[in-house]
């Protein structure tokens, strides 16, 4: 056998290395694959992406954060209608249906000396749109920001997200209008749907107003910006019928 | 085997066995390029059903998951089993790799009835919600607003273990005495201001409201419109009742 050895020793020095040169090979081999099986959870250091869809298993959103290009359009009941008018980037919400239930957005819009800011953090009505709201909004120096609370009616919001869709797709701006105005009076033929609730500040003045139904204040907390403190009640028309103080 | 027929082998074996080394030197492993690759990545859009945030030490800061992969209850970066929940969305942590809110978003459609909600909710150190923007309906009732909530001084880590040994639970008589311990666990915290509610705004059952409370929770000062347009500002005592009204009319 030593003799053996000895004899072919060139040929054992190449088995030893062949066998070692192999086994790094598949070794590493083994790992590719197992780098690409754990592909199903990864980690990174930092991700860049225009947009981020969390999904449920069946596909349907449950958060999607974007970018302003690449927004999606109004998803309900798990399906994508297109939207008339969203041109924000931000965070979307769904609920368990994959119907649309919110977002968060931030936009800044600037033409020549004309601003216009908005920021808000809304939630809907089940089947309707914003009911909660952290909100706000600046147009030309004139701000306010606060908290909104709505009413919304009992109807499915669906038929105004399939005209949205139709506004979308519509072929001139004067079909869009129509389309719109449409919506307008759908939503409209539902019933009030009112603010009922603000607590913030507006144009100056630190404000706490309830609404009734038909979102008339008809009770509100006032300090203006120079400072007179305000309790009022008001009837239906908006006219002060009682003042604190007096 | 003659000497030429032995040379050529070797030299064969060798030839193969060089190839072979230089193409595993060249080639680079997957494993050793994937840090490099993993450091940052740029992608136009990603579809993922969990993302988690994390500190380099690996605990998190920020989850945002669908119902299916939701996270359990994280506490000083170690996850416990929750017992209850059921929502996908986001969930806040925070140095201490504590859940400290989150954001929730559910609905639930069973023939006529259903049931939704949303809020986003932020908790007191070591303890449950303190601050929250929600809004909550079932079958058409609904109430939305800005909940302000007391919560104890009491570290909830005991509470939290005891939930994870719940939701292990393998048999009903476990879970009738960890039930047991936990509701006795919220008593002993209510007493001492275990989710009492001191400030609430917005809408409730159809009326514009603000209402402030003591700490025990009982609301002293209630402004309210009703959906007709009846307003009033009420000053209440500990009972309930009330001791001072402003109205439009009196």
């Amino acid at each position: 056998m030593a003799r053996l050895v000895r004899g072919n020793l060139v040929f054992v020095w190449l088995t030893l290395l062949t066998v070692a040169l192999g086994f790094v090979g598949y070794s590493r081999a083994a790992s590719d694959a197992q780098q690409t099986a754990s592909a199903r959870t990864a980690r990174f250091e930092e991700i860049n992406v225009r947009r981020l869809n969390i999904v449920e298993p069946d596909g349907k959103p449950r958060v999607v954060v974007s970018s302003r290009a690449r927004m999606p359009g109004l998803y309900w009941g798990g399906k994508e209608y297109r939207h008339h008018s969203r041109d924000d980037g931000g965070f979307l919400f769904f609920n368990d249906e994959g119907d649309e239930v919110g977002g968060m957005t931030f936009s800044s819009r600037r033409e020549g000396d004309n601003t216009s800011v908005h920021s808000g953090l809304l939630f809907d009505q089940y089947k309707q749109d914003q009911t909660v709201g952290l909100v706000y909004n600046e147009r030309n120096g004139q701000r306010a920001a606060g908290i909104r609370v709505w009413d919304r009616p009992d109807q499915s919001l669906l038929p105004v997200i399939e005209l949205s869709d139709k506004a979308a797709r519509a072929a001139s701006d004067a079909e869009r209008e129509a389309i719109r105005a449409e919506m307008t009076r759908l939503a409209q033929s539902w019933g009030p749907m009112g603010e009922r609730l603000f607590a913030g500040k507006e144009r100056g003045a630190s404000i706490v107003r309830l609404a009734d139904g038909n979102g008339r204040p008809r009770l509100v907390l006032k300090v203006e910006a120079s400072g007179e403190p305000r309790v009022e009640f008001l009837d239906e028309a908006g006219k002060v019928v009682r003042r604190y103080p007096q | 085997m003659t000497p030429a027929i032995r040379n050529g082998l070797i030299i064969a074996w060798l030839g193969a066995l060089s190839v072979a080394s230089i193409v595993l030197a060249i080639q680079p492993a997957d494993s050793a390029q994937a840090p490099a690759a993993a450091h940052t990545a740029d992608y136009d859009e990603l579809t993922v059903q969990r993302i988690n945030i994390v500190e380099p030490n690996g605990n998190p800061r920020v989850i945002i998951s669908s119902k299916q992969r939701m996270a359990g209850l994280y506490w000083g970066g170690k996850e416990y089993q929750h017992p209850t929940r059921d929502e996908g969305g986001f969930l806040f942590f925070n140095d201490d790799g504590d859940e400290v809110g989150g954001m929730i978003f559910k609905s639930h459609k069973q023939g006529d009835k259903s049931a939704a909600s949303a809020s986003m909710l932020f908790d007191q150190y070591k303890q449950g919600e303190t601050l929250g923007l929600i809004y909550g309906e079932e079958n058409r009732q609904r109430e939305a607003g800005l909940r302000v909530w007391d919560q104890p001084d009491i570290e909830m880590l005991p509470a939290i273990a005891l939930s994870d040994q719940l939701a292990r639970a393998t048999t009903e008589a476990q879970r009738a005495e960890l039930n047991a311990q936990l509701k006795k666990m919220a008593e002993e915290m209510r007493g001492k201001g275990y989710f009492t509610e001191r400030f609430f705004a917005g809408k409730q059952l159809g009326e514009a409201v603000l209402k402030l409370a003591d700490a025990q929770g009982h609301p002293r000062l209630v402004l309210k419109v009703d959906p007709q347009g009846q307003a009033s500002i009420e000053f209440l005592d500990a009972a309930g009742k009330t001791t001072n009204r402003l109205a439009a009319v009196k």
